[in-house]
């Protein structure tokens, strides 16, 4: 791969920092203190700021001593923060157990400690848990018994288990978030993931003499690839260190992701979340994966598909047309019908008239098939 | 030299950081997290393996050179502490 040569800022020096290969920089004075200041809100968001005592602490991030007791402050609160978060897991493993609902932890807990030597390194503001579709509904009680509420109600019922990717809940006592999901992405790519082989291997960690259940390292890079790729505009650092720090510690074989990312048809997805990371953390070294990301031929239809992903406007109708053409007959019109008469639901849709609703369905299928 | 004759070390469930100056400790099911600094770290860090009373004051006494007599009654306060608090236990 030729990689594209851009400026190295303060924050994806720290995103990339120890990683070897990165030929990123930092700078060799310390910030003025409004630059530190967004340099702060900056490491906060990104889920870097271990990243960034362990900089500062080597004299990479050079920083003055009032900037780095800040930055020690936020670091221990970011810290608190995922202990209580950690606490939480354990409340909702015990219960989800007492009711035999398999679970598996995915991104930053399991992040934390399974790919990173230290978990300080890794923050985490949120706890996202897999549960199989089948045992969706009765998550989603489990949940509402340990005080949690849903964010927004499903349109129909059922229609999260059977089509969504799953839901956000928030305890009621403290705001605490749990994404509660039935796979990685919403529309035909999460619909895509194969739930044979998604539960049929675990790794797990230890937190507070209790095993926690995770995805392996093969599914948990491609998750983050996804997260990467169709999730936020502008991923978090977090997430493409995630990745190459999988990819470069060596824990996964080259041909095993390839293989898992094929049974899922997301090879376009792990190529451009590997290519994001490698780039935006100026990753020089060319490794097996990386060397294959840069070589797949990615089709103008499954980049378009991706777009709308980040599209507002017809994003949703077209992805929704997309997850329709790969449903059995049996399922499609109960999709369609919780989609164009929702119950209750979140949906922009909702908000429509019968007429805006078909015009904007018409304008993403056109844009998916063309 | 005390007349206590248990040995302590960490308890296993408990959540843990170790942070730049400080070891951050809960314990699930609620509460708030502890936060140990200074010669507590160092309480936190040699009780990883069973170790009496005595044994403890004596090292840490080592490592800030000082006399164990000095110390003992810091010691024995934060070892209640941390005891009332389940975050160490009575080892075997």
């Amino acid at each position: 791969m030729t990689p594209t040569a851009t400026p190295s800022t303060q924050v994806e020096a720290v995103a990339a920092h120890g990683l070897l290969g990165s030929r990123t920089t930092f700078d060799e004075a310390p910030p003025t203190d409004d630059a530190f200041a967004d340099l702060l809100r900056r490491l906060t968001g990104h889920r870097i700021l271990g990243l960034a005592v362990s900089a500062a602490s080597v004299q990479q991030l050079r920083l003055t001593g009032e900037q780095t007791e800040r930055l020690y402050a936020a670091h221990t609160e970011a810290m608190c923060v995922c202990l209580h978060l950690e606490a939480c897991l354990l409340d909702l493993q015990a219960t989800f157990d007492a009711d035999g609902i398999p679970m598996r932890v995915v991104k930053g807990p399991a992040s934390a400690h399974l790919d990173y030597a230290d978990p300080t390194l890794r923050a985490f503001g949120d706890l996202d848990v897999l549960v199989p579709s089948d045992s969706f509904d009765r998550a989603a009680l489990r949940l509402g018994d340990l005080g949690f509420h849903r964010d927004t109600p499903e349109p129909r019922p059922n229609f999260d288990r059977r089509f969504g990717k799953g839901a956000t809940f928030i305890a009621t006592s403290d705001g605490t978030n749990v994404d509660l999901h039935r796979t990685f992405v919403m529309g035909p790519l999460g619909l895509q993931v194969r739930q044979d082989e998604l539960w049929a291997d675990t790794e797990s960690f230890m937190l507070a003499g209790r095993k926690i259940a995770a995805l392996t390292a093969p599914q948990r890079l491609l998750a983050s690839c996804y997260n990467a790729v169709v999730g936020d505009h502008d991923p978090r650092l977090a997430t493409l260190r995630d990745i190459a720090q999988v990819i470069l510690s060596g824990e996964v074989e080259t041909s095993d992701v390839i293989e898992l990312a094929r049974s899922w048809q997301s090879t376009h997805v792990l190529a451009l979340g590997v290519r994001a990371a490698w780039e935006r953390l100026d990753i020089a070294d060319v490794v097996g994966l990386s060397a294959w990301a840069s070589s797949l031929d990615i089709s103008d239809q499954a980049r378009r598909e991706l777009d709308l992903y980040h599209d507002d406007a017809a994003g949703y109708a077209g992805l929704s047309w997309a997850v329709a053409r790969i449903l059995p007959m049996r399922e499609r019109a109960a999709f369609l019908t919780a989609l164009a008469f929702p119950r209750g639901g979140r949906l922009g849709a909702a908000r429509w008239g019968i007429r805006q609703r078909a015009r904007r369905a018409v304008r993403g299928y056109t844009r998916v098939s063309s | 030299m005390t007349n206590d004759p248990l040995r302590y070390v960490r308890s296993d469930a408990v959540l843990t950081r170790e942070v730049e100056t400080a070891v951050l400790l809960l314990r699930p099911g609620g509460g708030d997290v502890l936060s140990l600094s200074g010669a507590g770290t160092t309480i936190w860090e040699l009780l990883r393996r069973p170790m009496s009373f005595d044994e403890l004051v004596q090292q840490l006494a080592e490592r800030f050179h000082v006399s164990p007599t000095e110390i003992a009654d810091d010691v024995r306060s934060t070892v209640d502490s941390l005891l009332d608090q389940a975050m160490l236990r009575a080892a075997a």
